[in-house]
């Protein structure tokens, strides 16, 4: 097989790596949509597939990552009716969340504190509305304040206004 | 001026206000204690909520090997749709609408072609290989996906069903007219458990029955080679190569057979399972698919393979991979 130039990425490829770049990504943010692991990951491969169409047709490589969080979303968002199961992956998920092991070394006093201040975080991220949501989620994945703007469709000033709330919320949680 | 906004101070945190904006936030913010107090909780609690949420969230994801290699599979398989066939003017007859895509996949590779093979070159000795047991080299003459060998042991079940369109693909490029239903699997010649690609390159029609070196003895040698690979006795390019090359002497080859090892509708297995014939009696009861009077033709063709059984007995411990 003759060795493939660096510049020259197939769509394949591309695609390849950018699974490996950002699946995780991608997935916690699914999860926290309220989806379940397995149809989080089905939505992955239809973005993924997606993606390989974008590229295969030559279109705007601009912000990729952006981009794939958009589609994830759309399809996950159409895909989510609200329904029992739903609901109850969530909770089930919410719990996760908040639930991982604390440090090592901690009197049960600090655990119990630990797990109060968890249980009202918990509910105050519950209790915001979906987009709210989204902006904390993603802003917890790394993406800045433009990217996702451009991934929920909301101006710059809408994620700056939506963060500072629900930072806010979860402070006044937490003291 | 007055104390800096929520949004400006949002996005000043992020880096992405407009320089002068944000050279009057910095001035401000130097000065005003309230202001950089406020400016840290801003980074603060957004860093510290997403660790805590990625710690949390992370355990829940599934190994995404599984998923990596499907995505790779649709691909290849998407690829394979949209570019004109190896033989243009044969799979212009299938597929006249199809649109040239110049790139060729670069993660479905193709393999080396082996040469030319017919059945009749392998001589008159193994003429119980009937026309259609082998693919025809020219039209299949295998593909892979670059996967780890690691991956491959650590998914095990990654064989999924060849899509429909495909399948007739693969009918029309071998002259199959209207196939019934339990004649063929549409197979591949390396298996996608050993990095087969789902590519019409890697696709034939393989019979069921009407030979003794038929579909499920094939999965024999799959699962025996997949265990080979895994257990570090065989590397998967070899795997691969002496699937592609000739199922059938990779077969002779690994079992050390001449004919293929009972099937599992024979009952007449003998005591003292092990775990290699445990393994074999689990592959898929050729009777399953049979109806009517075609059973007797095939219990029939199956009768001479039991004869070998005795030496697959003696022959099984030698391969055993229990090491």
């Amino acid at each position: 097989m003759p060795a493939e130039p660096a510049t020259a990425l197939t769509p394949e490829r591309e695609v390849v790596e950018l699974f490996d770049e950002m699946r995780d990504r991608l997935l916690r943010y699914l999860l926290c949509l309220g989806l379940s692991a397995h149809d989080g990951e089905e939505i992955l491969q239809e973005t993924f597939l997606q993606l390989f169409q974008h590229l295969r047709k030559g279109k705007s490589r601009q912000n990729l990552r952006g981009w794939l969080f958009r589609v994830a979303r759309n399809l996950a968002l159409r895909q989510r009716t609200i329904t029992r199961s739903r609901q109850q992956s969530q909770i089930q998920f919410d719990e996760n969340l908040f639930s991982g092991s604390g440090a090592g070394g901690m009197t049960p006093e600090d655990e119990l504190h630990r797990r109060r201040r968890q249980s009202r975080l918990l509910a105050v991220v519950r209790a915001l509305p979906e987009k709210d949501r989204s902006c904390l989620y993603l802003r917890a994945e790394g993406l800045r304040y433009r990217e996702i703007a451009g991934i929920l469709g909301i101006g710059l000033g809408s994620v700056a206004a939506s963060l500072s709330r629900s930072m806010e919320r979860l402070k006044r949680a937490d003291s | 001026m007055g104390h800096v906004s929520d949004r400006d101070l949002v996005v000043y945190a992020d880096g992405e206000l407009a320089p002068t904006v944000a050279a009057r936030v910095r001035a401000h913010v130097d000065k005003c204690r309230l202001c950089a107090s406020r400016l840290d909780e801003v980074r603060g609690m957004a860093a510290g909520f997403g660790k805590e949420y990625r710690e949390a969230v992370s355990p829940l994801l599934p190994n995404p090997g599984a998923a990596r290699l499907s995505l790779q599979r649709q691909m290849a398989s998407l690829e394979e749709q949209a570019r004109p066939g190896v033989w243009p003017r044969l799979a212009a007859s299938f597929a006249p609408a199809r649109i040239r895509v110049g790139v060729v996949s670069l993660t479905v590779a193709l393999l080396v072609v082996f040469g030319l093979y017919s059945i009749s070159d392998r001589g008159g000795s193994y003429s119980t290989a009937e026309a259609g047991s082998e693919p025809v080299t020219r039209l299949t003459p295998g593909a892979t996906v670059q996967v780890a060998r690691a991956e491959l042991c650590r998914n095990k079940s990654h064989a999924s069903a060849v899509p429909l369109v495909l399948q007739q693909q693969v009918f029309a490029r071998y002259g199959v007219v209207d196939p019934k239903p339990d004649a063929y699997e549409v197979d591949y010649l390396i298996t996608p458990e050993l990095g087969g690609a789902t590519d019409i390159r890697n696709l034939w029609p393989e019979p069921y029955f009407n030979t003794a070196w038929n579909a499920r003895v094939k999965d024999q040698l799959e699962d025996r080679l997949h265990q080979m690979v895994c257990s570090g006795e065989l590397d998967l390019s070899t795997a691969q190569r002496d699937l592609a090359k000739d199922w059938i002497r990779a077969y002779r080859k690994y079992f050390r057979t001449e004919q293929p090892l009972s099937q599992p509708a024979d009952s007449e297995k003998p005591d003292g399972d092990d775990d290699q014939e445990g393994r074999i009696a689990q592959t898929r009861a050729p009777a399953d698919a049979v109806r009517g009077e075609d059973s007797v033709e095939n219990a029939k063709r199956y009768r001479p393979n039991v004869q070998r059984l005795e030496d697959a007995t003696v022959a099984l411990p030698l391969l055993s991979p229990r090491t």
